[in-house]
């Protein structure tokens, strides 16, 4: 298949660590199940299948931007906790 | 040594309790591997090491994006589907299928009088003419005699046998013979006719 070979789609799997679809779909099976109680009872079987096609499409759409390095963040998260002190302490 | 090494890591650890408590970077050290990295990297801050730990990061960092996408995807499609389903429904109402009494499982179409159509008289009628789709036939048949059209009715539709017919119509069974053969005659006459016209044009 063409689109399983798209690079795109490979770097979300590897990202997963996750090399089948199958494998992502289960693994959010018991979020999906509970998501379904959001509808009907005679709707939910075509919820199931709606959610699964469109977490497969996102998987090949979805851009995430670029992450930040470590350290970065870990100064990040140490100043936003100061500044909740801070916030607190006022 | 080893004492040492450790020393440093809990102290930098102990230093940066907040940013520890990050629930993203809390889950990054959970896994042992990372936790390590992290060691290593303290103890022994070359650029090389800082790298390392910056690409499992990101790894990481984007495994729980696309994670928490995809839960907050399925979260808002689940209700948004509902949505999008009660709207259709309201809008082409299922009046026949709901409830039609309390504390009773029928519904309105239950209570619709069944008044069937389906009885072969009634579609189709006595007339034998109504009983034709072949068009040659039914042209044909149209310009047999009254009495030619009786006898064929009651022979093929209300399948009569000949003296039947014969006591019926006050005649003779060999006359209703004759009849019915010259009426079958010019019946396969006709029809040949009409083939042929529709061949020279």
């Amino acid at each position: 298949m063409k689109l399983i070979n798209s690079k795109k789609l490979r770097k979300n799997y590897e990202i997963l660590n996750y090399y089948d679809i199958e494998d992502i779909l289960s693994e959010f099976d018991t979020k999906i199940k509970l998501s379904l109680r959001n509808t009907d009872y005679q709707e939910r079987e075509d919820l199931e299948q709606e959610i699964k096609l469109k977490i497969i499409e996102k998987l090949y759409t979805v851009q995430l931007r670029n992450p930040p390095s470590f350290w970065s963040f870990f100064t990040f998260a140490k100043n936003r906790n100061k500044e909740m002190r801070n916030s607190n302490d006022s | 040594m080893n004492g040492s090494k450790n020393d440093k890591m809990l102290q930098f650890l102990e230093k940066n309790k907040k940013a520890i408590s990050n629930p993203i970077i809390k889950s990054f050290l959970s896994e042992k591997r990372n936790y390590k990295l992290l060691d290593k990297t303290i103890n022994n801050p070359t650029k090389e090491n800082m790298g390392i730990i910056d690409r499992a990061f990101q790894k990481h960092y984007l495994r729980i994006r696309i994670i928490s996408y995809i839960s907050n995807l399925i979260y808002h499609f689940s209700i948004d589907y509902d949505i999008k389903v009660n709207r259709l429904n309201n809008r082409y109402t299922l009046i026949l299928d709901k409830q039609a009494f309390d504390n009773n499982n029928s519904t309105f179409k239950d209570i619709i009088e069944d008044n069937p159509t389906s009885n072969f008289d009634e579609v189709y009628g006595n007339d034998l003419t109504e009983h034709i789709e072949n068009h040659e036939l039914y042209k044909a048949i149209k310009q047999l005699t009254e009495k030619q059209l009786i006898i064929l009715q009651m022979r093929y539709l209300e399948n009569m046998p000949l003296n039947e017919i014969a006591k019926q119509l006050n005649t003779s069974p060999q006359n209703i013979s004759n009849q019915h053969s010259r009426a079958i005659k010019k019946l396969r006459e006709l029809i040949l006719g009409q083939q042929k016209g529709s061949e020279n044009n």
